[in-house]
């Protein structure tokens, strides 16, 4: 076992052809930004570029558009548990000797293959207050129930545009990589666990519980730190295509924000700043998966 | 390793109660409601795009889901209009490349990462981690600026070469290596088998699911990629199918029925990879269970 | 495993092989081949066209799919920019000064005689910068009102006026305004489009104070017309709703989405510009007329072109030059206006009696309007004192506020002035220049908040 210990010639030479790569495309243009970030970097200003010290972090922390942002980001985040939720649902539904699992992956895929405009142009159109379906179904209901409701103006309204592109976003996602993910995490649990507690009688919630949920621990760690990631980063395409980042700024999410001050106003130090500001929180958050994924997701590290 | 399970025998599902029971049935016609209800509202945008790909342009904004007027020249127009093929070809050349780089670079970290022991092990993967927390917008412009020193700009290596390395494929192959007993490569160890042929002939084999998994996402990532190419290359021969669809979608007016034609066209070769990639999945079921 | 990459890998090969074969070689006969960002409108092959007749031996070509602001940027600094770049309006102009960019044309402007002097009067301040010329508009015109005559007859109302009034205006909007046979929503509405900006101008307010060291949209003037928009939508019925608009909208794009409107009989009035008769032409059924804007306090409209700048980083700058020499062509001009696409850049080109009779279309009689109008055309305002965009955006979001109901036009206006002398002062404390004008102009010290 001694080699194993400490075998770091061997690891580096799996590792270069990936490394080399890594700072090249990624390290080197990531350590640029984190300079960047302490300057008044504008890309159209002829000004000489300085080092301004943490005054970008000091404008950062009391820059309410930002904080609001954030608020944002977070309030779409609120979809992701109940789409990776969905996701293990669907999975384990499909993982079952049904007929027909192919053809259901596949339309199950179909969101996911779709090209984003055609996706958000449909979605604005089934979110259409007037002529929507979602809003002649919600009418039709309302009117069946004899309620004096009024359907939500959707993405018009400034407090349903968020739920509206989060709806978007679980029927987009549930059927998507993570379900393929968690397909593949159940396909990888060895069949004999199974037989072993049924033969100990443990019922069909019992062996989610206690069989398929810690074998699929290294499956959601994974699921749940990408998502983490890919929450607080998301939501520009949708919102710039289907909102433009409004009704009065209610959909613009931190990514967006980036996009906003770095390619409309060239402010590249201030996006740098945010872009930075959204590294510590996401590493943070992804300290905490990483501590406590490794009992809740029954995780071998 | 004696476990042989055909086609005619698949693994026992989680909960695989007696075939016959009652139970079973009810619990077999509520996941049946379940499966068709979610895959008829994931159907709808698709077929969606092909009605709309099928109607004259006066028709997009009328409430009817089915064209009145069929128009199937729609078809020929994206393909008269713009090179279409070129945009075919550069989009599967392209992407093809780039997951065969990925799988394999981030095969090999990613045995690094999970079945060897060396210091700094973690704090290196963490420092991996770390790059894809930083949002992309920002790195843009530097990425730009070490390929244009590298002279790669508007060329196919740029829409390769950088894509061939991720942190994402390392993670989650990682993620799938650790799934594979130790005991195995330790036993083969023991027997004198190098690092290479463990790579090769244990640990690749036994992550042939997370392999293929990682080889949809990043074919279909790559086939689908816009912000990239959209800023790294130029010239027309040079374009893959998602900007050339912008085509269809210019500032001048946006012509909805050739932009769905196209994007359909666009979509079959992904939805093919799909239901052909998904063999390997159930395949995976079958060497997944070998490992017993 | 081994054998499937080891295939895999040949495969590749192979098809790097043939990508490289199948490669294009660029022949051009010789000729240097000029690259020009704009949209991909239909006109622009003719226009080529012309030019490559103009000068044999250059080639020019369109690059759509580059024409984004942020790119053109970036690869113009990397050194692929493009020869000749197309400003959608006056701010893009400054961006692209200020990033460095813009070749000064003034010299040459001089000897080949395409000066701000043979353009419109309006032109000027979005071709020059600092009394420097850096550009040529490549079809500028005044935004005015269409109208659908067979709604007008229908419903009993008479053509505006060249000097109406806002008050006529609304009545006239209002009468336009129909329901559906079970009067549950508009059949068709009096007008659309109507531009807060322009409604601004109209009732003698503006957006920065003359020395541009701040917002005026608090003041009575802008209040007063952002009120009588909202009204044109919640008072009068006259003009959709934002939901109303989303709802007609629809699948469509939304640029092409008014246009259809036009011509689907949904609309009685549209603010548009003149290019919205390269779609309407081809409907010979819809019967148009066109009128000024009305006048509030006084008459104002909004001036809009593409502008034409040359890449100074380009290695073909000079040669360049010819598209500007193009674009104050007799030929290009007539082109624009025949076409429909605008006004000629060279207003003498609008003087004569082939640009108000086209003998093609010769029910277009109102071509008058669109050249008196240009007397009232006003450019977007700017201040040196903060970033074009901000200001901007600040702007929409407040009118986005208003338009959704949840600030009153009063509240919405005085807020987004406070929000813009703010971010003035953000701005002009990072600008030590600045910051010292500022303050003489105000004179005051800047102290933030």
């Amino acid at each position: 076992m001694s080699r194993r210990e400490n075998n770091w010639p061997v690891a580096l030479a799996f590792l270069a052809p990936n490394f080399l790569g890594f700072l090249a495309f990624m390290a080197l243009p990531v350590l640029f930004s984190l300079v960047m970030a302490f300057t008044n970097w504008q890309m159209t200003e002829n000004a000489p570029l300085e080092f301004v010290g943490f005054s970008n972090f000091a404008d950062l922390l009391s820059d309410k558009r930002f904080w609001g942002f954030f608020g944002n980001t977070l309030y779409l985040m609120l979809g992701i548990p109940v789409s990776i939720a969905g996701s293990l649902f669907l999975a384990v539904i499909l993982h079952q000797r049904l007929r027909g699992v192919v053809l259901f992956r596949t339309m199950f895929y179909l969101p996911t293959i779709t090209s984003g405009v055609a996706l958000f142009i449909l979605w604005k159109a089934i979110f259409n207050p007037e002529f929507g379906p979602l809003n002649n179904m919600l009418n039709a209901l309302f009117d069946a129930l004899r309620l004096q409701a009024t359907a939500p103006e959707w993405l018009l309204s400034v407090a349903w545009a968020k739920p509206a592109i989060m709806i978007m976003g679980i029927w987009t996602a549930v059927g998507g990589t993570n379900m393929l993910l968690y397909l593949a995490g159940l396909s990888n649990v060895p069949p004999e666990l199974y037989e072993a507690a049924q033969l100990d009688g443990a019922g069909k919630w019992a062996l989610f519980r206690h069989v398929t949920w810690p074998q699929l621990g290294p499956t959601t760690f994974f699921i749940v730190v990408m998502s983490a990631i890919g929450g607080l980063q998301g939501g520009f395409e949708q919102a710039r295509v289907m909102t433009g980042g409004g009704p009065a700024e209610s959909t613009i999410t931190l990514g967006y924000y980036i996009y906003q001050k770095g390619f409309e106003e060239y402010q590249l130090g201030y996006a740098s700043t945010i872009a930075w500001v959204m590294f510590i929180i996401i590493f943070v958050m992804t300290l905490i998966n990483w501590k406590f994924g490794r009992s809740a997701f029954a995780m071998e590290v | 390793m004696a476990l042989d399970f055909t086609d005619q025998q698949p693994p026992r599902p989680p909960g695989g109660v007696g075939p016959r029971s009652v139970n079973a049935i009810l619990w077999r016609g509520a996941g049946y409601v379940v499966l068709a209800l979610t895959a008829l509202t994931m159907m709808l945008p698709f077929l969606w795009m092909v009605s709309t790909s099928l109607k004259p342009l006066s028709e997009v904004q009328s409430g009817h889901f089915l064209p009145q007027e069929w128009r199937p020249e729609n078809y020929l127009e994206v393909i008269t209009k713009v090179p279409f093929g070129r945009y075919y070809f550069n989009s599967v050349f392209v992407a093809l490349w780039v997951t065969f780089g990925q799988v394999l670079t981030s095969a090999l970290a990613a045995y690094a990462f999970s079945r060897l022991r060396w210091a700094w092990r973690d704090r290196v993967f963490l420092l991996y981690l770390g790059t894809l927390m930083v949002p992309g917008l920002v790195t843009l412009i530097p990425n730009y600026w070490v390929l244009t020193e590298l002279r790669l700009i508007n060329t196919y290596t740029v829409l390769i070469l950088p894509a061939c390395f991720s942190a994402y494929g390392t993670f989650l192959l990682r993620q799938f290596m650790l799934t594979i007993p130790a005991s195995l490569d330790e036993s083969a160890e023991i027997d004198g088998a190098s690092h290479w042929c463990i790579f090769w002939d244990i640990v690749m084999p036994l992550a042939r699911p997370g392999l293929v998994v990682l080889a949809i996402f990043t074919f279909m990532g790559n086939y689908q990629s816009f912000f990239w190419p959209l800023v790294m290359v130029k010239d027309e021969y040079l374009r893959t199918l998602p900007i050339g669809l912008l085509f269809f979608d210019s500032s001048y007016g946006r012509e909805t029925t050739l932009l769905m034609a196209a994007s359909v066209m666009a979509m079959l070769p992904l939805i093919a990879l799909f239901v052909v990639g998904q063999r390997f999945f159930v395949r995976g079921i079958q060497l997944g269970a070998v490992k017993g | 495993m081994r054998t499937l990459f080891a295939a895999s890998f040949v495969v590749l090969v192979v098809l790097s092989l043939i990508a490289q074969a199948t490669k294009p070689t660029r022949d051009l006969g010789g000729r240097l081949r000029l690259v020009w960002t704009t949209d991909d409108n239909p006109a622009r092959q003719e226009q080529i066209a012309i030019f490559d007749r103009q000068f044999p031996h250059l080639k020019l070509t369109i690059d759509p799919n580059n024409n984004d602001q942020s790119k053109i940027i970036v690869q113009t600094m990397a050194g692929i920019g493009p020869d000749i770049i197309d400003c959608y309006d006056r701010r893009q102009l400054h961006t692209y000064y200020q990033a460095g960019i813009l070749q000064d044309i003034t010299e040459w402007a001089r000897e080949a005689g395409t000066t701000p002097e043979i353009c419109w009067e309006a032109a000027r301040e979005n071709m020059m910068i600092e009394g420097r010329q850096y550009g040529f508009p490549t079809n500028p015109g005044p935004w005015v009102i269409f109208y659908n005559k067979d709604i007008f007859d229908r419903c009993g109302v008479p053509y505006p006026k060249d000097d109406w009034t806002w008050d006529d205006f609304v009545a006239t909007a209002r009468r336009l305004t129909t329901k559906n046979p079970d009067g549950r929503r508009n059949e068709t509405f009096g007008c659309m489009g109507y531009d807060l900006m322009e409604a601004i101008w109209q009732n003698g307010g503006s957006f920065y104070s003359a020395d541009g060291t701040h917002c005026t949209l608090g003041e009575p003037a802008a209040i007063e017309a952002a009120q009588w928009l909202m009204d044109l939508q919640f008072v009068h019925h006259c003009a959709p709703s934002p939901s109303e608009e989303e709802a007609m909208a629809a699948a469509g794009g939304w640029g092409q989405g008014i246009i259809t409107l036009f011509s689907a009989q949904r609309l009685g009035m549209i603010r548009y510009g003149r290019w919205g008769l390269i779609v309407w032409r081809k409907d010979p059924k819809l019967r148009i007329g066109v009128a000024p804007l009305p006048r509030g306090k006084q008459r104002a409209t909004t001036f809009v072109t593409r502008i034409s700048v040359l890449n100074k980083k380009s290695p073909y700058v000079r040669e360049a030059f010819n598209f500007i020499k193009f674009l104050a062509s007799e030929e290009y001009g007539n082109q624009i206006n025949d076409s429909a696409d605008n006004l000629a850049p060279v207003r003498r080109l609008c003087e004569t009696d082939r640009f108000l009779h086209n003998p093609r279309y010769p029910q277009e009689d109102y071509n008058e309007v669109f050249r008196s109008e240009m007397k009232y055309a006003r450019s977007v305002e700017l201040s040196k004192f903060i970033n074009p965009y901000v200001a901007h955006r600040i702007f929409q979001r407040h009118l986005d506020l208003m338009r959704n109901r949840q600030e009153t036009p009063e509240v919405a206006m005085k807020t987004a002035a406070a929000e813009i002398d703010r971010e003035m002062l953000v701005f002009v404390s990072k600008r030590p220049a600045l910051q010292r004008e500022y303050e003489r102009l105000t004179g005051r010290a800047v102290a933030l908040p």
